[in-house]
């Protein structure tokens, strides 16, 4: 988990969580119900009394990596990640005010195509899927 | 990682080394046996297939391609066992008899696939006895 | 009359659909060479696939999501990725099988060599995949799948002595010339043929693909408990056949053309031609549900946009992973290994690798955050544990049994 520096006095009441069950590898859904990754690590922030607080959801490519302790690569793969698509502005972090709710998937306020997870999707969409006839014919 | 190599090379290991050397008669009489199996498998599927084709219970595509795959498994069999070193005078005695019998067992094989491949069923009766006979004289070279 | 008719169609779908490539080796070679000594073992396997497909399916049809998507969830990333390396790679050696399958049936209808027809069958199947809507790619290659009643057919004009067959089906027994480990081996195989994992992962993300909800529940337990075992008949008529024609003549199978041979014998050309297409039907048809599985996998262990419900365009990553699936698979079936060898590899691995599969299963189908309030009921609950102990102990003794009996030699 990656957490800031500074404690935050945060003394509004929110939720209890377990977050490995109930956040973490959770699927997100986005505005319009489209899969869009999945959280694939968690921002916590101090409060003032020493208890965490998430602050945001990360999601995308070389998050999961770094998590599972392969920080190396998941930061070369983030590094990447922003080298091969240097002009967007995609998010890998999600702030807490963009999720509207939290069950089994957890739904954000936002595109699909604004999540850094999107990335290899556009990609591929553009230079290899899309090209085949017959891409965009629904079933 | 290492446990997962480890267990694929002792599983690629199970792939049997079918000309591994024989050492003992027993041993030779053992992969005799085998190889009398697999050559039976290949000569009771050709005589098979040969006689559904007769009776007019299979088509020629389907009877030639089986029989071309039976006749390529056997020749494989019999070269497999050639290969194999006798390990005493009995057992070059034994490879003299067997290597007999699977050399008249390929020739029918091979001859039926011809006639098959050509669409034809001439000679084919004839065929399927001797098949018949081959098979016979597979199990007499290893006496239960 | 207006539930009946997609029950009635599911169900035939099922059956038709439930064999393929492991299916149709591993039941006639069986039969070669054991008779009927292990037939019980397709019981085994048909009774636990009913189960953990029934799992299955209700988890996707209550909970809207398919069992792999939730193993990462459920399980954690790393018990998440195992499970995809493993799955994916059995799932691969599968494909390769069957498209290898494909090949061969036409082959032997062409008397073209098989290998040509590899890169034909790769496409085709890639292309149905590509443009077939999923509920009409199920339902064509299912019902297609019926031919294989042949079987069926052919056993009954054969007209053995049952009286002795239900005792040798009864009385399971090492036959003479055998070891008791290839025996146990051959059980192995025969257990991962019927208890197919990617059935169970296309399964579940099928009834998602077609928005099964709990209305739909009915029709899902229909197809389950009637069509699965209907299925495993048809897996047995296969062993029969063998069993009555093949094994008196001493011949074993290492050749899908084999297969249909005691068809061609007991009824003639018109039933070795339904039964060549039976095959082409099953192993096409499992061709396109292992390359949709490996897709699925993937997919949903990333959280990727999966499915054929919606445009390709929308799910591209999907689609590439499939296609990739597919051309690997053709690649290594062009190297011409042999594959009555790669489907028996396939189906052994799938049977060390079981429980990897059908834990999740059971673990997601207990858990009320995705269930509400249906989750598994106590006596399914029981069985499918009782399977799992089952399943635990058939993955431990794969790999040694396969390194003692060297591959079933």
């Amino acid at each position: 988990m990656s957490a800031t520096d500074d404690p935050v006095d945060r003394s509004r009441s929110g939720r209890t969580m377990d977050l490995a069950l109930e956040l973490l590898d959770h699927q997100i859904v986005d505005r319009e119900g489209r899969l869009a990754g999945k959280v694939d690590d968690v921002e916590l922030e101090l409060d003032l009394d020493g208890s965490a607080h998430v602050s945001a959801l990360l999601s995308g490519p070389g998050v999961l990596m770094e998590r599972m302790g392969h920080r190396r690569f998941g930061r070369w793969r983030q590094r990447m990640e922003r080298v091969l698509e240097p002009d967007d502005d995609w998010r890998t972090r999600i702030p807490l005010r963009s999720v509207r709710t939290i069950e089994s998937r957890v739904r954000v306020n936002l595109d699909a195509a604004d999540l850094a997870s999107h990335g290899t999707e556009r990609w591929v969409g553009d230079h290899a899927v899309g090209h085949i006839p017959g891409a965009r014919h629904v079933d | 990682m290492v446990l997962v190599s480890v267990v694929a090379v002792l599983v690629l290991g199970c792939v049997q080394n079918p000309a591994a050397p024989a050492r003992t008669a027993d041993a030779y009489l053992a992969a005799l046996d085998k190889t009398v199996g697999a050559a039976t498998s290949s000569v009771a599927t050709t005589r098979l297939a040969a006689e559904a084709l007769v009776a007019e219970r299979a088509t020629f595509p389907y009877v030639g391609e089986t029989v071309s795959g039976a006749e390529d498994e056997l020749g494989s069999t019999v070269a497999t066992f050639a290969s194999i070193q006798p390990p005493d005078d009995g057992s070059v005695d034994l490879r003299a008899d067997a290597l007999a019998v699977l050399d008249a067992a390929q020739e029918h094989v091979s001859a039926v696939r011809i006639i098959v491949r050509n669409g034809s069923t001439d000679g084919l009766d004839a065929l399927i006895d001797a098949l018949s006979a081959d098979a016979d004289a597979l199990a007499a070279l290893v006496p239960a | 009359m207006k539930k009946v008719l997609p029950i009635f169609l599911g169900i035939l779908t099922a059956i038709g659909g439930f064999v393929d490539m492991g299916d149709l080796v591993a039941n006639a070679a069986v039969g070669a060479r054991f008779g009927f000594s292990l037939a019980w073992v397709v019981v085994v396997g048909v009774v636990g696939i009913v189960v953990f497909a029934e799992l299955s399916g209700r988890v996707a049809a209550v909970s809207g999501r398919a069992v792999f998507d939730l193993v990462r969830e459920r399980l954690g990333p790393v018990a998440g990725a195992l499970n995809l390396g493993a799955s994916f790679f059995i799932n691969s050696l599968t494909l390769v099988a069957e498209i290898a399958g494909v090949a061969i049936a036409v082959s032997l209808v062409a008397s073209v060599n098989y290998l040509f027809l590899i890169p034909v069958a790769a496409f085709l199947v890639w292309l149905v995949i590509w443009r077939m809507p999923f509920s009409v790619l199920e339902q064509v290659f299912g019902l297609l799948g019926l031919a294989l009643l042949v079987f069926v057919v052919a056993v009954v004009k054969i007209g053995p002595d049952w009286g002795d067959v239900i005792h040798q089906v009864t009385h399971p027994a090492v036959p003479e010339e055998e070891s008791v480990w290839t025996y146990c081996y051959y059980a192995i195989a025969l257990f991962g043929a019927a208890m197919t994992p990617y059935e169970v992962f296309f399964f579940s993300s099928g009834a998602v693909e077609e928005h099964w909800s709990t209305k739909d529940l009915a029709v899902e337990r229909a197809n389950v408990f009637v069509g699965f075992p209907l299925g495993g008949l048809l897996s047995l008529a296969i062993m029969a056949c063998a069993a009555l024609v093949l094994l008196p003549a001493g011949a074993e199978v290492d050749a899908l053309a084999q297969v249909p041979l005691p068809v061609a014998t007991a009824i003639g050309k018109l039933g070795l031609a339904v039964a060549l297409l039976g095959i082409f039907a099953a192993t096409f048809g499992a061709a396109l549900e292992t390359a949709l599985s490996a897709g699925y996998a993937i997919a949903q262990y990333f959280g990727w946009q999966w499915g054929k419900f919606v445009r390709p365009r929308d799910a591209a990553r999907f689609h590439l992973v499939v296609l990739v699936a597919i051309v690997g698979a053709m690649i290594v079936g062009l190297a011409g290994i042999d594959p009555v060898k790669v489907t028996e590899y396939s189906i052994v691995l799938s049977a060390a690798a079981l429980p990897l599969t059908y834990l999740p299963i059971l673990i997601v189908a207990n858990d009320p955050t995705y269930m509400g309030e249906r989750t598994c009921g106590r006596i399914m609950n029981a069985i499918a544990t009782v399977y799992l102990v089952l399943l635990v102990v058939v993955a431990v003794a794969t790999i040694p049994l396969m390194i003692v009996t060297r591959a079933g030699a």
